[in-house]
Formats: C-alpha cells, sequence, structure tokens
C-alpha cells in the first residue's frame, strides 16, 4: 500500500525550498550591481524585478510553511526539495533574462536558465554580443551557482548543518563528503572555487589583456565570465563565436587547465590540498580518465587525420585536442563552429566526441555524463568475472580499487554504477530519437542529445531558437536529469504519484 | 602559525601539482593527435 505525504511532508518541503529560493535571488543581486556599475539602467530594472519576484516566493513559502527547528528531514523529504529547487530556479533564473528582449520566448529563456545551472551552456540567445554586462553576468553566474550546486549554496549560508542538510546535499547527486560535517563540506566546496577563481580570473584577464588586446575593465569581464564558465565545465561565453572569438593559443592552453581542474573531485582537490599528492595517480577515477581520454584522443585524431581537412599537423593537434578536452571534461566551450562538426569532420573525430561527452570526468566534480568512477568500476567487475573463469572454483576473488581510500569492489556498488550508465545510455538514446522525430539525421541528433543529457554544451547546430518548441523542452528535461543523475527526479515522481493514489 | 604556514604550502604545491597535471594531459594527447597526423601523410 501507498502510504500518502502527509500535511507536515508537504511544509518540510515547501519550508527547504522556500529557503533555497530565498538564497537563489539574493544572488541577482550581484548582476543588478554590475549593471548599475556599467551604467546600464533598463537591465537594473529587469534584475530588480527578478530580485523582488524571487525573494517574494520564497519569503511566502518560507512563512507559510514554517516548521520547527529541529524537524526530522527524511531521504523523500531531501530528494524532493531539490528536484523541486532546480526547476523553481530555472523559472525564476530565466525572469530577468526574458525582460531584456534577448531571448524569443519565455521558454527560451527558461532554456537558456536551466543550460546555466546544470552547466550545459547550450544558448538560445539572440544577438548575445550585444547583450547587456548585467545579463551576460547573470548567464554566467547561473553556471558558478549550478557548478557549486544551489543547494550547497543555500546549506553554506541559510541551512543548518545536521542529517537534515546532509540528505539536502545527496540530492543534488553530491554522495561523496569531504569533511564530517556536511555545511564544512560545503564551504571547502566554495575554499576551492574561490582560491581558483581569483587565480584563473587573474590570469584569463592578464592573457586577454595583453596577449588578446581587449581594454581592461572588458579582460577583466571576460577573465571572469570565461573562469566561471570553464572551471565549473558551463560553456557559456560572453562573445557569440566561443572560444574562438580571442584567437589565442595561450588563452585557449588557460581554458584547458582550469577545464581539467573544473573536472576534478572536489574530494580528489582536498586530498591534494593537503599533501596526498599521491592520490592523483592511484585514483581509479583519474587512471580510468586516462584511459578514455588516450582512447577519445586516438578516436578524433585519427578521424580528423584521415579526412585531410586541417593540413598541418599543429593545426590538427591544436582544433582536435581542444574540441575533445572541451567535450571530455563537459565544458563546451567550441574553437569550430557548431556547423563545421557536420560539415568538416569525419564521422569517426564525431563518434570520438560523442563518445567523450557521454562520459564525463568526476563525482563530486561539475561535470555531467556517466564519470570515470562508475566506468572504472564496471571496468573492475568485468576483469573480476573474468578472472574468475580463470582460476579454480574453490578460490575466492576480491578486488580492491583506489578512490581516495581503499575500497572492495562489492556487488552494490557495480549494480548502482550499472544502473546509472543505463540509465544515462537510455537518456542519451531518447533525446536522439527525439531528435531524429524533429527531423534531424540520427548522428546528428544523438550528438545534440549527449550534449544536453551529459551537460556538455557543444553544439553541431541543432540548438536555435528556431528548433521546434518540444525539442526544447525535451533538452531541459535531459539537462535537469543529467545534472541530478536521476534518483531525486524519480523519488520527486514517486513523490507526486503517492500524493495521488496514496491512502 | 606554524599549522597556517604548512598548510599554505600544502595548498600552493597542491595547485602547483594540478597544474602540472593538466599540462600532462595536455602533452600526452597532443602528442597522440600529432603522431596520428603523422601517420596519415
Amino acid at each position: 500500500m501507498i502510504l500518502k505525504p502527509q500535511v507536515l511532508d508537504l511544509r518540510i518541503i515547501l519550508f527547504f525550498l522556500g529557503k533555497i529560493v530565498l538564497g537563489f535571488g539574493l544572488m541577482m543581486a550581484l548582476p543588478l550591481l554590475v549593471s548599475l556599475a556599467y551604467g546600464e539602467l533598463v537591465p537594473v530594472f529587469d534584475f530588480a524585478i527578478g530580485l523582488f519576484v524571487s525573494l517574494s516566493v520564497g519569503f511566502i513559502l518560507v512563512v507559510g510553511a514554517r516548521v520547527e527547528r529541529d524537524v526530522d528531514v527524511t531521504w523523500m523529504h531531501g530528494m524532493v526539495v531539490v528536484s523541486m529547487a532546480w526547476l523553481v530556479c530555472m523559472f525564476l533564473g530565466a525572469v530577468p533574462l526574458h525582460l531584456s528582449g534577448h531571448w524569443k520566448s519565455y521558454l527560451d529563456a527558461c532554456f537558456e536558465s536551466m543550460s546555466g545551472l546544470a552547466t550545459t551552456g547550450l544558448s538560445l540567445v539572440q544577438n548575445l554580443d550585444h547583450l547587456s554586462h548585467g545579463a551576460n553576468l547573470w548567464r554566467h553566474f547561473l553556471q558558478f551557482l549550478g557548478g557549486q550546486g544551489i543547494v550547497v549554496v543555500a546549506l553554506s549560508f541559510l541551512v543548518k548543518g545536521g542529517p537534515g542538510a546532509f540528505r539536502l546535499y545527496v540530492g543534488e547527486a553530491r554522495d561523496e563528503q569531504i569533511l564530517p560535517n556536511v555545511v564544512e563540506t560545503a564551504k571547502f566546496i566554495w575554499f576551492v572555487s574561490l582560491v581558483y577563481l581569483c587565480l584563473g580570473t587573474l590570469l584569463l584577464s592578464l592573457c586577454a589583456y595583453f596577449s588578446v588586446g581587449l581594454p581592461a575593465p572588458e579582460a577583466l569581464f571576460h577573465g571572469f565570465c570565461i573562469f566561471v564558465a570553464a572551471f565549473d565545465t558551463g560553456g557559456f561565453t560572453p562573445m557569440s563565436q566561443s572560444v574562438l572569438y580571442y584567437q589565442s593559443p595561450l588563452f585557449e592552453l588557460i581554458t584547458l587547465i582550469i577545464m581539467i581542474w573544473g573536472s576534478l573531485n572536489f574530494k580528489l582537490h582536498y586530498a591534494v590540498w593537503t599533501g596526498h599528492r599521491r592520490e592523483m595517480i592511484r585514483d581509479i577515477e583519474i587512471r580510468t580518465f586516462f584511459m578514455t581520454l588516450t582512447a577519445t584522443a586516438v578516436l578524433v585524431a585519427l578521424g580528423l587525420a584521415k579526412w585531410g581537412i586541417y593540413k598541418g599537423p599543429f593545426v590538427l593537434m591544436r582544433k582536435g585536442m581542444y574540441q575533445m578536452f572541451s567535450a571530455h571534461t563537459g565544458t563546451g566551450f567550441q574553437t569550430i563552429y557548431s556547423p563545421q562538426f557536420l560539415t568538416e569532420w569525419d564521422p569517426l573525430a564525431l563518434f570520438g566526441i560523442i563518445l567523450a561527452m557521454g562520459l564525463g570526468v568526476s563525482v563530486c566534480s561539475t561535470t555531467g555524463g556517466i564519470k570515470m568512477l562508475r566506468l572504472g568500476i564496471i571496468l573492475k567487475a568485468f576483469r573480476e568475472d573474468i578472472k574468475r573463469f580463470m582460476i579454480s572454483d574453490s578460490s575466492v576473488v576480491t578486488t580492491r580499487f583506489r578512490h581516495l581510500r581503499d575500497l572492495f569492489l562489492e556487488d552494490r556498488l557495480v549494480r548502482s554504477a550499472a544502473l546509472i550508465t543505463i540509465a544515462y545510455i537510455s537518456l542519451y538514446i531518447f533525446g536522439a530519437l527525439a531528435g531524429c522525430f524533429a527531423g534531424y539525421p540520427f548522428l546528428q541528433a544523438l550528438f545534440e542529445s549527449t550534449s544536453a543529457a551529459g551537460n556538455v554544451g557543444l553544439s553541431c547546430g541543432i540548438t536555435q531558437a528556431s528548433m521546434p518548441v518540444f525539442l526544447k523542452i525535451v533538452y531541459i528535461l535531459q539537462m535537469w536529469a543529467g545534472r541530478l543523475e536521476f534518483f531525486s527526479i524519480l523519488v520527486l515522481g514517486g513523490f507526486i504519484i503517492s500524493y495521488f493514489r496514496g491512502k | 602559525m606554524n599549522i597556517r604556514l604548512r598548510n599554505a604550502f600544502h595548498i600552493v604545491s597542491g595547485i602547483c601539482y594540478e597544474i602540472f597535471f593538466g599540462l600532462v594531459l595536455i602533452v600526452w594527447t597532443g602528442a597522440l593527435c600529432l603522431a596520428a597526423s603523422f601517420l596519415y601523410r
């Protein structure tokens, strides 16, 4: 028998949802201040309206659903709050974007908002090169908030620690706790991000000023935006030509290194920053990443070399390697135009890029996709099964692997990794079929679908304002499900069903 | 104070190590791309 949720369950969910919305709304103050600093008056009003709407919604939820401080937050509450928070924040984050007039409809602004929050980077903006600094900053800041995790933001400022906080944290696909206290974990994630924010913005701004030749205030603005997009593996850029706009190999090199930083597990950052540097070469995620990086690089390089589109070997290396890293780390920066993937790239190279996009890198990082820990566990399980055939029946096989500590390969780990992997592959194929239904060829549809569900952001040309409305909605759902890694969304579905059919 | 200095040292060396790690990956994949392009020359 399915139990119907009680009023208290709804109040707990709405109360914590309200707190997250309040924290999210407050973040709109930053682009508002930036618009004021640049003397852009219309965007100031756009963000003031967005701020007012968000704070009103948050305030109504918190006051209307007020619960006791020591209320028991269950796993179900945490999961439902997180999955709903991402949808509500998408709608609220889209308000100032829609008011700017650079998006054809509110749905397009919602697409942009979800793309930013899920650190995807697919964009439906019109005339990006003339977008106000405030709105442009908000697009990038959405990636920062989504990359950190909306719940991590709320945990840092608005929610007290405890089991409830941990359940919210896990709901956001961050099942690895770095420090014993979840609020301390959230603060450490902020610490790593802010240290790299200062360093990366400085490097990119200097490069934009000296190497690209941008004026100092613009160099700083571009440096900040590109850092945020690279570290949070988002992929938005302030200009419509993506990273190609800067025409600087040094700029590309710096963004490559920042993308790699962003794709590493925050727990691994903690290990390396506390003197345990050997973890970097012992960890199963990094070892698997090295293997898949090699495999996809070979596919892309062979495909491009066979096709002969790039005349010199160094041009091939620069173009092929950049797109490949961008795909594997889930960033989505491009140094070629979107249609070139189809018109100039060999299908083998395209397959390498799709594979890289689907795999992702680390759990507890800002990347999307299947992730190397899961792939590593599945490969280890294969090896263990083969080993069983090679030895006598009476022998017992145990396999260990290193993921920041020694772990045994247990059946439940393999099962969990396999289930999530199957879910991701199904999501990629579902989006590809939706693309085929809209009239696009399968390879093109698979490319865009994998990019959306893997939270990557590379585009071969499907994502544009004129694409069918149902495909926009499919991609929004893919980005949402891909970022939250399914479970909290499935629990939300279960909650809705139990509300209507429970007794 | 010593603990703080040691922490700062670990953080700075950790960042340098992560930059080095990134460069190793970039050089490795770059070498693979170059090898492939020479293969088809």
